[in-house]
């Protein structure tokens, strides 16, 4: 067995490791819902994806929204029971936060 | 006089309460979304220089077929010539040209390549690892197809990483895994102080709102077929859960009507289930732990520890976390009414108390299952962790995965969901 290991460790050490891994991405992965596909595709799938809500999520992040933070204080504000404040946010009396 | 000054004074303080409430919440919120934006900024920008630095590569790969080598030198030299400027000055007048002709699109490439090495990265080292710890090629392709597969479809961190591994192992080696898992029953809620405890499996295409047992047991049964196909056998136990009714109190009195209805929904799983397949068998929660003396042991213990919090190492632990866990409570019980609302507070106490006495005692048994099991959770991580908080489950308890996504699933479809359970 310790020999088998050692052929092992020395075929990763003469570039094996790279053909090895080669026919890991080629392999074909469980047909989940019924769509059969390799490990590299599947890489290449979730990295377009991940790439596409990365950008999605910081452009979102960029923008500054009101209604945001209104929301979330109207949330805190019904768990705490101090609906009855929220009118002082409808009445404030600072001219651009009417806009909320 | 006195009387209408007074309470004059009282709806001033409420007012001045209520101003200062508000300012301070939208002075916390408008903070916390300028740091927000301001974080989204710098990564977008990072992301950027890093596009224009991988262009610039590719341009300084590609070679001119002239006496400038590559294209990223020729094109600084001749803009250098043009301009009369230092070839220091032109590369920058380049780079900044290049930069604002950087589209989204050209981002999101960049980061779909970088995202794509870095995961083959990962991968390759993983094949390494394996090959060290499995010996044979065949088995080192194979396990790391697996851990691939469970990391694409995981909702959540595998808990107890190194133990899943070895227990795969053994799977591969030829010995039978033992899953398990805990299911809930279905629960409606009138809001107005009533509870029915649904039978029919079927519920959920009436009422969106209501969990989709027959799609969360086909994906099951799913998790059973993706093992059998790297050569694992396996059987799958489904406890459900019956005790949360019964035990908890989460639901407001227990009624025989209620009981009956569990017992009913339990056989018409037994029976779902065995229509899909017979490496799956049901059992009632409080059919297994029955006369269990380790059980009710863990159960009395937590229920003292969370009542007094008079263990110091305990209270270090699980103290603020008892805490959440009633606000919680209290934020779901005020939507389901179950309760008058003076006494939600002290309700939801007692209820938090049940459920971590209970849940600790669950995990306590669940520890004392075979070594080859694995858990394959219907919850989130973070609610998993009352299993251990008795330290008898701790030791024992077998990992867990989170790879169920099919409520989620149909409650996006539906754009409904039920209140968040605790």
């Amino acid at each position: 067995m310790k020999n088998k290991n050692m052929e092992i460790m020395k075929n990763q050490e003469t570039g094996d490791i790279e053909a090895l891994f080669g026919r890991l991405l080629d392999r074909q992965m469980f047909p989940w819902e019924n769509k059969q596909r390799a490990i590299g595709e599947a890489i290449i799938t979730r990295s377009k994806l991940q790439a596409k809500e990365t950008l999605a999520q910081l452009n979102q992040g960029v923008g500054l929204r009101a209604s945001e933070v209104i929301e979330r204080i109207e949330g805190r504000a019904e768990s705490w029971n101090y609906g009855e404040f929220l009118d002082h946010l409808r009445l404030l009396e600072i001219p651009h936060l009417r806009i909320f | 006089m006195k009387l209408i000054s007074q309470s004059q004074n009282q709806i001033n303080q409420s007012d001045i309460d209520g101003r200062k409430w508000i300012v301070d919440n939208l002075s916390f919120e408008t903070k916390r979304l300028l740091r927000q934006s301001e974080t989204s900024n710098q990564e977008l920008e990072r992301l950027k220089k890093e596009t224009l630095d991988s262009k610039i590569k590719v341009l300084k790969r590609t070679n001119s077929n002239d006496n400038y080598d590559d294209v990223f030198n020729r094109t600084v030299c001749i803009t250098a010539d043009k301009l009369g400027i230092s070839l220091i000055d032109a590369e920058k007048i380049v780079r900044e040209e290049i930069k604002k002709a950087i589209k989204e699109k050209d981002i999101e490439e960049y980061l779909s390549m970088d995202l794509k090495s870095q995961e083959e990265r990962r991968l390759k080292t993983l094949l390494s690892r394996n090959l060290e710890k499995v010996l044979t090629l065949e088995k080192a392709l194979t396990f790391t197809s697996i851990l691939f597969e469970i990391d694409q479809i995981k909702t959540d961190k595998v808990w107890n990483t190194s133990k899943f591994e070895k227990i795969l192992f053994a799977g591969l080696n030829g010995e039978k895994l033992n899953l398990i898992t805990m299911l809930c029953s279905i629960n409606k809620f009138d809001n107005e102080g009533g509870y029915t405890a649904i039978d029919d499996l079927f519920a959920y295409l009436k009422d969106s709102k209501l969990k989709p047992i027959p799609l969360i047991l086909k994906e099951m049964l799913t998790i059973i077929q993706f093992i059998t196909f790297y050569g694992i056998d396996s059987s799958l136990t489904i406890y459900v859960a019956d005790t949360d009714y019964t035990e908890t109190g989460r639901y407001g009195n227990v009624t025989k009507e209620n009981v009956q209805n569990i017992q009913k929904y339990i056989q018409n799983i037994k029976a779902f289930a065995a229509s899909l397949s017979n490496k799956i068998s049901v059992l009632a929660f409080s059919e297994v732990i029955k006369g269990n003396t380790l059980y009710n042991e863990v159960k009395q213990r937590i229920f003292k520890n969370v009542s007094s919090f008079k263990n110091v190492d305990f209270e270090r632990e699980w103290g603020k976390k008892f805490e959440d866990a009633v606000e919680k409570i209290v934020e779901s019980q005020q939507k389901k009414k179950l309760f008058p609302k003076k006494d939600i507070r002290q309700k939801s106490l007692e209820i938090t108390k049940n459920i971590w006495a209970c849940n600790a005692a669950e995990g306590a048994f669940i520890g004392t299952l075979e070594p080859n099991t694995i858990f394959v959770s219907t919850e989130n991580r973070v609610r998993d962790q009352n299993y251990i908080i008795d330290s008898t489950g701790r030791e024992n308890f077998p990992p867990v995965i989170y790879v169920l996504n099919e409520t989620e699933k149909w409650y996006q479809i539906t754009g409904k969901g039920p209140t968040k359970q605790v």
